[in-house]
């Protein structure tokens, strides 16, 4: 991976200092380097009669980023992330969070960038969308780094009732990062 | 310390950037402003053909004794670079925010020695990167114009030095010689990346085919130049047929040649597998001076009134031989991330060739004060044309042309002069993409001639 975009980054840096007050923007789909290892989905089982709560967090994630992002400096970063909950029975509501650091052990300790909540009502299965709105940070020094962890927490709350069974599933996890100065 | 290498830096982009200044133009407004062409017997018709060496280069031709270039473009290149301050100078200091490299490389190309009347404008756009675990996209926007389709490089073939002397047309002496060139092309699936914001593939190879030689040595050369045919003008003309030839005796002193991918190879998936480095060169270099080879020139020019035609070919059959070469592989190895160098063969015998060089020139002086002429030269890598007029009026001349270089785009060329007695100042404006731009520059140049 370094390698490859170490080769192709080098080329690609040529010309975006070659550009004068152009930008070099990186558009990162984050979401691809989750979906092989399954954990762009979280399954719930609450299996009980009571309103009960759980919160269930992925193993961080990790993503390789081009390894001249460790040298600069951040203009800004936006993050883009869909999911949707996929439940077959229950009813009850699910707050869904996308963490980023730059060590696995502090994903889940700093302030989520992205929060959605999305409430299962109704007759069910059902499917319910979560389209959180996109995150701008500017000058955020956790994407000035060449690795990123990423971690997706999903809060669930069970009504009482049948049990609260189903999936939340990443559909959409994207960074638009964007440098203002050079990259080498 | 950086002050002093950005000046050898400086001269040493002068001294690389000659070979395309030169196929361009000279250092004489006259030609600049003719679009490059030489309507007088000087300059690339007696460097290219042979015949010219018994034309006489009349007075009433039209050329100057020598031209002197007043270099207007290095005032202001040292007013906006204080050369005590280059080595703070944004223009080269990779490290500065402002830097870059093509506004570098422009310099380079286009030597500031004239003054610049429009820059080839700089691109300045985003260059975007989508990243995914199995994609890698660059998007280089406008700046992808800078991407070569064919294969780029650099060459030349120069007589450096020389001396000969003779008698009745017949020459003998030493010519020094020099070739080089070398040159690059992507392959397919690199260029689509580079310049169609291609995705990269996984299993998939980008490389670069390098391909380059250097070889120096002198020849001791027997010529002739003579005039075959004599016009009605008889001796007071130069009407007639002029022949000249030349015969070298190729002595290598030393020739290096290289050639082989550079790259890698992409694995499954293209960002979650380690890519596998590709670098397998064939370095041949000779081990004792000496490589020999027998080549010539020829040429023929034809004077008729007031019109005037010539060829000249360069370099016919000069191949040189070289008895003992070593033929080494150079070879990327991926564990210890190494290079590893291989001796294929030793004293064995390998062959060069000094490219076949020439130009064919004409020019019409209408005795109206009006010269047309062109010309077609090759001096190594690529043709170049050119189409130029001059009228002159009294003591002011007009002039114009147009031509087609290296890059096959065309390029106009005007400006004028005014002669006083035995001194000329001239102006001449050209058009040029020496630039990594898509949009022409035009630069003034100003000589003073010596008549």
């Amino acid at each position: 991976m370094r390698a490859t975009a170490s080769a192709l980054i080098v080329v690609g840096a040529l010309f975006s200092a070659a550009c004068g007050e152009g930008r070099a923007i990186f558009n990162v789909d984050v979401l691809s380097f989750i979906q092989p290892s399954g954990k762009d989905t979280i399954r719930y089982n609450l299996a009980t009669a009571l309103a009960v709560s759980a919160d269930s967090f992925i193993t961080p994630q990790k993503v390789s980023l081009p390894p001249g992002l460790g040298k600069s400096s951040v203009d800004s970063v936006s993050v883009t992330a869909a999911a949707v909950i996929e439940n077959t029975t229950g009813t009850g509501s699910l707050q869904f969070q996308v963490y980023f650091a730059k060590d696995s052990a502090n994903v889940y300790t700093t302030t989520p960038y992205i929060t959605a909540n999305g409430t299962i009502s109704g007759t069910q299965p059902s499917t319910v969308p979560l389209l959180p709105p996109t995150s701008v940070a500017l000058s955020d020094s956790v994407f000035n780094t060449d690795v990123l962890w990423v971690g997706v927490h999903a809060g669930i709350s069970k009504n009482a009732g049948a049990d609260l069974v189903g999936r939340v599933r990443l559909t959409t996890l994207s960074l638009r990062v964007v440098l203002k100065d050079k990259i080498f | 310390m950086r002050v002093g290498a950005v000046a050898v830096a400086l001269v040493v982009f002068a001294a690389a950037s000659a070979r395309p200044a030169r196929a361009q133009f000279s250092f004489d407004a006259r030609r600049i402003g003719m679009g490059g062409v030489s309507l007088s017997r000087d300059g690339n018709v007696r460097r290219f053909n042979p015949a010219y060496g018994a034309v006489k280069n009349r007075r009433d031709v039209g050329g100057p004794k020598f031209s002197i270039p007043v270099p207007l473009g290095l005032i202001k290149f040292f007013h906006d670079h204080p050369i005590n301050q280059l080595g703070h100078d944004s223009t080269f200091d990779p490290h500065s925010p402002a830097f870059n490299p093509v506004a570098l490389l422009n310099t380079v190309f286009n030597p500031p020695i004239f003054y610049e009347v429009k820059a080839a404008p700089t691109p300045t756009n985003d260059v975007e990167f989508t990243i995914g675990r199995n994609a890698f996209v660059i998007d280089l926007g406008a700046a992808n114009v800078l991407i070569p389709e064919e294969e780029f490089g650099l060459g030349s073939t120069s007589r450096p030095a020389g001396v000969q002397f003779g008698v009745a047309g017949f020459k003998i002496g030493v010519m020094g010689f020099m070739q080089y060139d070398v040159g690059f092309t992507l392959d397919s699936a690199l260029r689509a990346v580079l310049r169609d914001a291609d995705s990269v593939r996984p299993a998939t190879t980008y490389s670069v085919l390098g391909d380059g030689v250097v070889q120096a040595g002198f020849a001791p050369t027997l010529g002739y130049a003579g005039r075959l045919t004599k016009g009605a003008g008889g001796d007071d003309s130069d009407d007639g047929v002029y022949l000249g030839a030349a015969v070298h005796w190729y002595m290598g002193a030393t020739y290096a040649r290289g050639r082989g991918p550079a790259g890698f190879t992409t694995g499954t998936p293209v960002l979650g597998a380690v890519p596998a480095g590709l670098l397998d060169d064939t370095v041949y270099t000779s081990n004792k001076p000496f490589g020999q080879g027998v080549g010539g020139d020829v040429g023929i020019v034809w004077i008729s009134g007031p019109f005037e035609a010539g060829v000249g070919v360069n370099d016919i059959g000069a191949e040189l031989t070289w008895k003992d070469t070593k033929v080494q592989r150079v070879l990327y190895v991926a564990a210890g991330d190494s290079l590893r160098t291989t001796l294929l063969q030793n004293h064995v015998e390998s062959t060069t060739k000094l490219p076949i060089t020439y130009i064919a020139n004409a020019a019409l002086r209408m005795g109206t004060g009006t010269t047309v002429g062109g010309d077609v030269v090759n001096s190594g890598r690529g043709t170049v044309i050119h189409v130029g007029a001059e009228q002159r009026m009294g003591p002011f001349a007009l002039r114009g042309g147009v031509s087609r270089d290296q890059r096959k785009k065309m390029q106009f060329g005007w400006g004028g002069g005014l002669r006083l007695g035995p001194i000329g100042l001239d102006v001449g404006f050209w058009t040029h993409s020496n630039s990594f731009a898509t949009q022409r520059g035009i630069t003034m140049a100003t000589s003073i001639s010596v008549y």
